[in-house]
């Protein structure tokens, strides 16, 4: 295991070196700075703010410096949230984004997994029809639309709600809903599969002969064989979650690092996308080390051998 | 391999984690609400007013730092701000300002010193200030903040020591008269007087640009002067110095005469130089702070001191800034709201729905299409001014057929400028036929000169004499617009209109932000759509746009005579004068028509009716200070999460 693990972690730095490499150049590849504008300064001032930031020095000494900073862990300043530098934006939209997202994977878990082992049960029943039926809705209407419908219901027709902010209860209901939709929608769908290529298993004719009722079938048995496909979905999700959902933290107004993703990007904030970038990267790749390792520990028949 | 009891508990146990998560998130530390909230718009890129130059750090600065004077929201005049008062000698180039007695938010005096060290600050090209050149029409300021110094020059050296005291002030400053500038491969030898004329190379950045041996060195009186990576430093030939500029107490025109007193002394007469003095980039800053805590820490919490009449009370990233009525304001007995919340949301789709759902108070943007909707309800909450902004066209003159100025008027006659902005805008909306908004008029009396209206027959008549009658032979070309329905709109509406009138066909490219203006700037265009918003109440702020070479020109327009009357313009001290000049400037632009005028555009706000002191203003400024709210009647709203009944219910755009 200690083997594997050197080799995971070693493939991931290689990762992340590629990642910023391209990363790097393909930013300062595409038309336009960080300090472009509609209103351009004098070419003096322009000059001036090309050296404080240095912009001015050559591609390739950018590069190493900027690699340098990054391997003694300072992720900078960020150049359009002048106040802030890189590891505070993140530091303070952190808990925004990950309060959210494991709200919404826990509900998701919890929705999604209950209705996939009710639909499992009666495979072609009406609960299985109507289950199926809802989580091919939910994987297939964009999260952007089921948010906007969400306001238009819950906020202007039955005011229940607030329509957007951060820090009170009310106000992370709708959008930790709207984000958890999607994933409960895939997690039903998991468990359903799972569970009735499971029920039709040896082992669960064995337990079926051996005189085990229909809910310990069910739940001891046959939810076995969702969880494995369960976690494999949930690593990446969950790495995906916390690097937080562009439309639901737009759509409802919620400082998460999400939101910084994408506006870092159009506005060319080369210090903060780069750092955004790095983080998703080492977020994912250690998710993935993790759910090698839960697997293994979940099924003796997986090896750690890659 | 595991045991089987601890892998049965592994899923319980990753989902109790999880749960344990959202826990931790979910405890919310209590806070005041506030007494007024408003959507501010994008989040803020600085609380350093030096730094910032949009429209929601604006706000902010003018609600936390005190200007010299201020802008009355009514009238537009200048009206006292930190400054009681203020003499102008006749030839209208020096200005005398006197203070008030004011503090910070700390209790430190604000006085004249402070004023000359934030304007100082502010052109030091170390700062980086985008906005610096707001005062350049102070004598030897444009020449300080390029760092420009050549042998000759009385410079200022800032050694590269720290004073503990002030960890992050400028290190001790030493002034003198630099004999020589340059690389320091071609530094002449010591021995001997130094010979001014062996560096007079013209003009030279202080040590900026270049590194290493490459580096620019300075002799000031006999010694020699380098940066401290330099390697005449480690030779020890050379004393390390941060930078060498001009001396400011020499060659700028800002002075303080004791503590109440600030002189300052202009390149020529600028009829505006007042009223940029009331521009948030203006504001003197707490130098004090600065010094100690350095840039850009004194912007946080709990460090930032105030000079206007809020304080800074938190600031959460793409949540909120909250503003707390600074008591050591002068006019603090003024000052109605004691707790002001400036949200940041990006989205106008969901500002729109806090503004409707009473969450704030008013919102400074509107989806698009939303005002059309809501002005024809006769929504009371719209309150609509036109701006002194034009919404216009560009068109890439380097470019033939373009480069004609007959094409160009041909373009410009075939559109209906009214039947785009009804489509687009809603009826009402203003059009404009001149580059410098008709609202100036009002303010400055300054008349724009038009170009001529839709004429679909003397349009196609300038095209045929151009050699393209019926539109034949001319190439294809492209209207190009940052991503927007707004903009795609109106070039869609032009491109049919030009097909119709002129037989021209044009393409549409919708670009993104970044990549849209790099091609301006790059003159790689053919026509592109853009805007512009005044930064001072006087038609130079639009008409030095094109003059040749001009950073925002973009059109490659050059003409000697627009050149020359806008330079005599900025040395005219009569008004009358001056706008005639203008006047006679903007006539050759608009006859050769580099741009084409579309829009002026409208500043759309949304007030609720409890909001008291909102007053509608052609720069869309709404001072924190001078506003109220109905306590009671705010309050039965939010708890309804209603506006008050009688209004039309606005449900709309809220899935754009």
């Amino acid at each position: 295991m200690i083997g594997f693990l050197i080799r995971r972690v070693c493939w991931l730095a290689i990762t992340l070196l590629a990642v910023y490499t391209a990363t790097f150049f393909l930013m300062r590849a595409v038309p336009g700075g960080p300090f472009s504008a509609e209103r351009q300064p004098p070419p003096e001032i322009r000059e001036a703010i090309a050296r404080r930031y240095q912009l001015d020095a050559p591609l390739a000494r950018q590069y190493l410096d900027e690699l340098g900073r990054l391997m003694r862990g300072d992720m900078g300043m960020s150049f359009r949230l002048a106040d802030y530098s890189v590891a505070e934006v993140i530091a303070e939209g952190w808990p925004a984004t990950a309060t959210l997202g494991a709200v919404a994977i826990t509900l998701a878990v919890l929705v999604g997994g209950a209705a996939g082992l009710l639909s499992a049960a009666r495979p072609g029943g009406m609960v299985d029809t109507a289950v199926r039926a809802v989580a091919m809705v939910g994987i297939s209407v964009p999260s952007f639309a089921l948010a906007g419908l969400a306001v238009l219901l819950v906020v202007y027709r039955w005011r229940l709600l607030p329509a957007a902010g951060w820090g009170t209860l009310p106000q992370l209901l709708l959008p930790a809903g709207c984000l958890a939709a999607v994933y409960a929608a895939e997690v039903a769908r998991l468990v359903r599969s799972g569970v009735v290529e499971a029920l039709q298993s040896d082992w669960v004719r064995t337990a079926r002969a051996k005189g085990a009722d229909r809910k310990r079938i069910l739940l001891h048995h046959a939810l076995r064989g969702a969880v494995g496909p369960l976690v494999s979905f949930l690593g990446p999700a969950i790495a995906g979650i916390l690097t937080g959902s562009v439309v639901v933290e737009k759509v409802f107004a919620i400082p998460g690092i999400g939101y910084h993703f994408i506006e870092a990007a159009t506005q060319r904030d080369y210090t903060l996308a780069m750092g955004l970038v790095l983080l998703y990267t080492l977020l994912l790749g250690m998710t993935g080390i993790l759910v090698d390792l839960v697997q293994a520990a979940l099924d003796p028949r997986i090896e750690l051998q890659r | 391999m595991m045991p089987s009891r601890v892998r049965d508990f592994l899923p319980w146990l990753l989902l109790g984690l999880l749960a344990l998560v959202a826990g931790w998130g979910l405890w919310f530390p209590a806070e005041r609400e506030a007494d007024f909230a408003f959507i501010n718009g994008t989040e803020p890129e600085s609380l350093d007013p030096q730094l910032i130059t949009g429209q929601p750090e604006g706000r902010l600065a003018a609600a936390l730092f005190e200007r010299l004077v201020r802008w009355d929201p009514r009238s537009l005049a200048v009206i006292p701000g930190l400054a009681e008062s203020w003499e102008v000698s006749d030839d209208a180039t020096r200005y005398s300002f006197t203070l008030r007695e004011a503090v910070w938010s700390d209790g430190t005096p604000l006085d004249a010193e402070c004023v000359v060290a934030s304007w100082r600050r502010m052109l030091d090209p170390a700062t980086a200030a985008e906005y610096a050149y707001q005062l350049w029409a102070i004598k030897g300021a444009r020449a300080y903040s390029s760092g420009r110094i050549a042998g000759g020059d009385p410079v200022e050296i800032e050694l590269d020591r720290t004073d503990p005291a002030r960890p992050h002030g400028r290190g001790p400053v030493l002034r003198g008269v630099a004999s020589w500038v340059g690389p320091a491969g071609r530094l002449p030898p010591f021995d001997g007087p130094p010979d001014p004329a062996a560096g007079r190379s013209a003009g030279e950045a202080g040590f900026f640009g270049g590194e290493g041996e490459q580096a620019r060195v300075v002799v000031v009186e006999g010694v020699c002067y380098a940066p401290p990576d330099h390697p005449l430093v480690g030779e020890g030939r050379a004393t390390a110095a941060r930078a060498v500029l001009p001396d400011f107490t020499k060659s700028v025109g800002i002075a303080a005469d004791g503590p109440r007193r600030l002189l300052v002394t202009l390149e020529h007469s600028t009829p505006y130089f007042l009223h940029l003095c009331g521009f948030y980039p203006l504001s003197p800053v707490p130098i004090h702070v600065i010094e100690q805590h350095g840039s850009p820490a004194w912007t946080k919490p709990g460090t930032l001191v105030a000079s206007g009449p809020y304080r800074l009370g938190f600031r959460r990233l793409r949540d909120r800034v909250r503003l707390i009525r600074n008591d050591r304001y002068f006019n603090a007995e003024a000052t109605r709201l004691k707790v002001v919340d400036a949200m940041a949301v990006e989205s106008a789709a969901t500002a729109l729905a806090l503004f409707e759902t009473a969450a704030v108070d008013w919102s400074t943007t509107l989806p698009p299409f939303v005002a059309r909707t809501l002005a024809s309800r006769g929504d009371e909450s719209l309150r609509l001014s036109e701006e002194l902004t034009i919404g216009f066209y560009r068109l890439n003159t380097t470019r033939p057929p373009l480069d004609d100025a007959r094409v160009r008027r041909a373009l410009s006659l075939a559109l209906d400028r009214r039947s785009i902005v009804d489509a687009v805008y809603g009826p009402g909306e203003p059009v404009s036929l001149s580059f410098v908004p008709a609202g100036l008029e009002q303010a400055t009396g300054y008349r724009p000169a038009q170009t001529a209206p839709r004429n679909p027959d003397e349009a196609r008549r300038l095209l045929a004499e151009a050699g393209y009658p019926g539109g034949r032979g001319f190439p294809r070309i492209t209207i190009s617009f940052n991503a927007d329905e707004g903009h795609q709109m109106v070039a869609e509406i032009a491109q049919a209109q030009w097909k119709e009138v002129l037989g021209i066909d044009a393409e549409l490219a919708s670009m993104e932000w970044g990549a849209f203006l790099d091609s301006q700037s790059r003159l790689d265009y053919w026509v592109a759509r853009a805007g512009w918003v005044g930064d001072y109440v006087d038609p130079n702020t639009f008409l030095d746009l094109f003059v040749s070479g001009g950073a925002n020109n973009q059109t490659g327009f050059a003409s000697p005579d627009y050149d020359r009357l806008v330079a005599d313009a900025a040395e005219a001290t009569d008004p009358a004068v001056r706008h005639g000049l203008f006047h006679e400037a903007e006539e050759i632009l608009m006859r050769e028509l580099p741009v084409l005028p579309l829009f002026t555009r409208t500043s759309k706000n949304l007030v609720a009716p409890w909001v008291e002191g909102f007053t509608d203003n052609p720069l869309d400024i709404h001072p924190l200070d001078r506003l109220g709210v109905d306590a009671a009647m705010r309050q039965e709203a939010r708890r309804r999460r209603r506006l008050p009944a009688g209004r039309a219910a606005a449900a709309v755009g809220v899935t754009r």
